[in-house]
């Protein structure tokens, strides 16, 4: 069919440099929006009443319950190494007293929800494409449609749900994992004391903070979910298809996440400029 | 009653179905037969949902379904149910849960009807033993024989086939056409079968019908079949190289 | 479970140990014959230019989007607790060169790389095909895994170098935006700031994760059994764990770094 159709003269550089341009941009926002799509759809059958309960807390035990001992430790690390880092800046200005509460900050605004974005994304998306891609190839996912069961609804919906629950409890457990184990470190390393370093948490993180850092997990949540289950759900052909669309999954993942967090601080520092500051 | 009327159905340029016109009977065991890429599998596809037809009917019951909606399809899906090339078994669940699992979904049967219709199921395929099995660690066949039971245990009034005894070996090829027979009989099910399986069409058949690009080259009983003047139909019986299809 | 962890452990400081003395042997190789210099340089060059082919995409989009977020997010608590923006330049320059350009290029490819690296021989060990290459004589480690190995740490050190300078200069940018501090001005902070010593711990760090990120990603492909969802689970294995040692390491790194500088 498109042999048939007349090639466009693109004859003038600056024509051609707009072809080049233009496919992958298109091709991206194509992309785009049948993700939009599959999120609607997942939208409306995770929205009625009837729901596979069982199954939300099979996947809530296996999404969630499994990742808790990789949070706790890269919870500890990852604060460690943000304490060392932020005691090192504030030791010039003679400010360490601040210390406990800018980790602690910086912990419930960015870095816990995000590093459990990328824990939950490197542990559970490429595994949800590879899981669901495999049902795909062998049919399983058509057999389903056959008994009458909705595969929206029997196996993304409760991926969806557990995986948003999770990244909250896991970004909760997380952000306090995260700010022992600065404050450990605060000790040991930089001699601050628990009890100053605990002071002055309350005057740097407000409710605003972590309300925040809540919305942000969520997106995550929506996002790894959506973007899993839908390479997933969108496998054709056989074994090489399926890791094809993992490895899909962990670039858009990877690339996704960052892109939405950065989105996500801009917005909220406007926000809370706007209605807290100003 | 199934009626497919007209079906036209393209993917991309290549035409797959070309005025299709199909009836089937209840209570019959009708075979689909044909080479691969006729547009066997696809014919049947479209009675469940799986595919839409480009152009014309298809009526099951005296209702057109051709342009159901999913959720009306799952309705259909209760009433006519498919069994695939590939076992297609869900690798997280036992063999029982899988036979359980369109029980538990559309029937408001207790605990124990389900356990009772489980193992009554799996014993139609001599399998009752293996309900806490978990699919990987049956044998093909017996996955091939679960699929089965699984897609009977809503005791469904149409069953669809996909090449059911495609791959499989000549004494599991013999079982399931047994099986066939058996659901037919024992359930009254009207079946129908994909299949380029010669063998299966002599043991089981009512009636043959022959695709050939994509248009119903041959309509009638295996006996018909099988002394055919046709020359299509000869070729194809008889398997030799040369002759008129491509 | 506890003796199931340290005999990976031992596999992995097995693996770690057989992969550099065999490194070893194919240098010693491409000293003394002509013919494998040829093979094993072609081979090297190969795999550097897939492995950092592959990565390079992911790792510099993300690295980009990380030094904006982390002058947002300074700027932020800066102007909470100093009550001023001037030395966030400096600030957000430390953190991107001493930590964020070698993790987050890590843990990108730990999931990007190390998951294929683990797929592949994964698949070659449920066919059956690491045998095979016994079989004629041909050492897995040596073959399979020292390529690998070596195109990892050179690929490693080139993209955290190069992602070192896409987060300063996405930096620059959104400071230039939104704080209205010039590209100079930025430069002159920032260079107040940061030292040699970082950008030496920077490639110290790279050359660190370039060769965790093979080695956790290979022993988990050999540790593979089962069918297809063997190597699914082995390749979530590989990339969960490849991310939590570097996080570990680095903290180490980081602390002695700040010992001893």
């Amino acid at each position: 069919m498109e042999k048939t159709l007349p090639k466009p003269a693109a004859d003038t550089a600056l024509e051609r440099a707009a072809a080049v341009i233009a496919r992958p941009v298109s091709g991206f926002l194509e992309e785009m929006g049948r993700l939009l799509f599959f999120l609607r759809e997942i939208a409306l059958a995770g929205w009625s009443r009837h729901q596979y309960w069982d199954v939300v807390r099979y996947q809530l035990f296996q999404v969630g319950w499994r990742s808790v001992p990789i949070a706790v430790l890269a919870g500890v690390f990852v604060g460690g190494i943000f304490a060392i880092q932020i005691h090192d800046n504030l030791y010039e200005f003679g400010a360490t007293a601040m210390l406990g509460g800018i980790s602690a900050s910086i912990t419930v605004r960015e870095v816990g929800p995000l590093m459990i974005a990328l824990l939950l994304g490197g542990r559970i998306g490429a595994f949800t494409t590879a899981e669901l891609g495999t049902m795909n190839v062998t049919d399983q996912i058509d057999a389903m449609r056959c008994l009458a069961t909705d595969p929206i609804k029997y196996l993304v919906v409760p991926r969806f749900y557990a995986l948003i629950i999770m990244s909250w409890v896991l970004t909760v457990i997380g952000i306090v994992i995260g700010v022992l184990g600065a404050s450990f470190v605060a000790w040991s390393i930089a001699h601050v004391n628990f009890y100053l370093f605990f002071s002055n948490i309350a005057a740097l993180v407000d409710l605003y903070s972590f309300i925040s850092g809540l919305v942000k997990s969520m997106v995550f949540g929506v996002f790894i979910s959506t973007v899993s289950c839908y390479y997933g759900f969108h496998t054709r052909g056989g074994a090489e298809d399926v890791g094809r669309n993992v490895n899909r999954t962990v670039v858009i993942l990877g690339i996704g996440l960052l892109c939405i967090d950065y989105v996500l601080a801009v917005l909220n520092d406007a926000l809370y400029y706007a209605f807290f500051k100003g | 009653m199934i009626v497919f009327r007209d079906l036209f159905k393209s993917f991309g340029s290549n035409q797959v179905l070309r005025g299709i016109n199909i009836t089937v009977n209840e209570g019959e065991t009708l075979f689909i037969i044909g080479s691969s890429g006729t547009g066997k599998s696809v014919t049947i596809k479209h009675l469940v949902g799986l595919l839409k037809a480009d152009s014309g009917e298809i009526w099951l019951d005296g209702e057109e379904i051709t342009h159901y909606d999913e959720r009306q399809f799952m309705h259909v899906r209760k009433k006519c149910s498919m069994v695939f090339q590939a076992p297609a078994l869900f690798d997280s669940l036992s063999v029982g849960e899988n036979v359980a699992f369109p029980l538990r979904r559309h029937t408001r049967l207790s605990e124990k009807e389900i356990r009772d219709r489980v193992i009554e199921t799996l014993s139609l395929v001599n399998l009752s033993m293996y309900a806490d099995a978990m699919p990987h660690e049956i044998s093909g066949s017996m996955a091939k024989r679960v699929s089965l039971a699984r897609s009977i245990a809503l005791r469904p009034k149409y069953v669809l086939y996909d090449e059911p005894t495609t791959g499989a070996d000549p004494i599991t090829a013999n079982t399931l056409n047994a099986l066939i027979k058996d659901f037919a009989r024992k359930l009254k099910v009207t079946s129908i079968v994909v299949s380029h399986d010669m063998e299966s069409v002599r043991q089981v058949a009512d009636r043959v019908i022959m695709l050939y690009k994509g248009k119903v080259q041959f309509d009638g009983s295996p006996q018909a079949l099988f002394s055919s003047a046709d020359p299509i139909v000869r070729q194809f019986v008889t398997g030799v190289a040369e002759g008129p299809m491509e | 479970m506890v003796f199931g962890f340290f005999r990976v452990l031992g596999r992995a400081f097995q693996l770690y140990g057989e992969t550099i003395a065999y490194l070893g042997a194919t240098i010693q190789d491409v000293f003394t014959s002509k013919k494998r210099r040829q093979q094993v340089i072609t081979t090297w060059l190969d795999q550097i230019y897939w492995i950092g082919n592959k990565s390079a995409s992911i790792v510099l989009s993300t690295i980009a989007f990380v030094g904006m977020i982390s002058i947002v997010e300074m700027s932020f608590q800066m102007n909470r607790v100093l009550h001023s923006t001037d030395f966030v330049p400096g600030f957000a320059a430390l953190i991107i060169f001493r930590e964020f350009a070698s993790v987050i290029p890590a843990a990108m490819m730990a999931g990007k790389v190390g998951a294929g690296i683990t797929a592949e021989i994964g698949s070659m060990q449920i066919t059956e095909q690491v045998d095979a290459l016994r079989l004629i004589s041909l050492n897995p480690v040596k073959h399979l895994v020292v390529p690998r190995f070596v195109a990892c740490v050179v690929a490693m050190i080139l993209l955290s170098s190069i992602a070192s300078l896409v987060a300063f200069t996405t930096a620059m940018m959104v400071t230039d935006v939104k704080l209205q501090i010039s590209p100079e001005m930025f430069v002159n902070t920032a260079l107040f700031f940061v030292g040699p010593s970082d950008l030496w711990v920077n490639v110290f760090k790279a050359f660190i994760f370039g060769q965790i990120i093979p080695i956790i990603a290979s022993l988990y492909g050999f540790l593979t059994r089962g069918g297809a969802e063997g190597v699914g689970l082995a390749c979530t294995k590989a990339v969960v764990y490849s991310g939590l040692v570097i996080v570990i390491l680095d903290f180490f790194i980081t602390w002695a770094a700040t010992a001893i500088l």
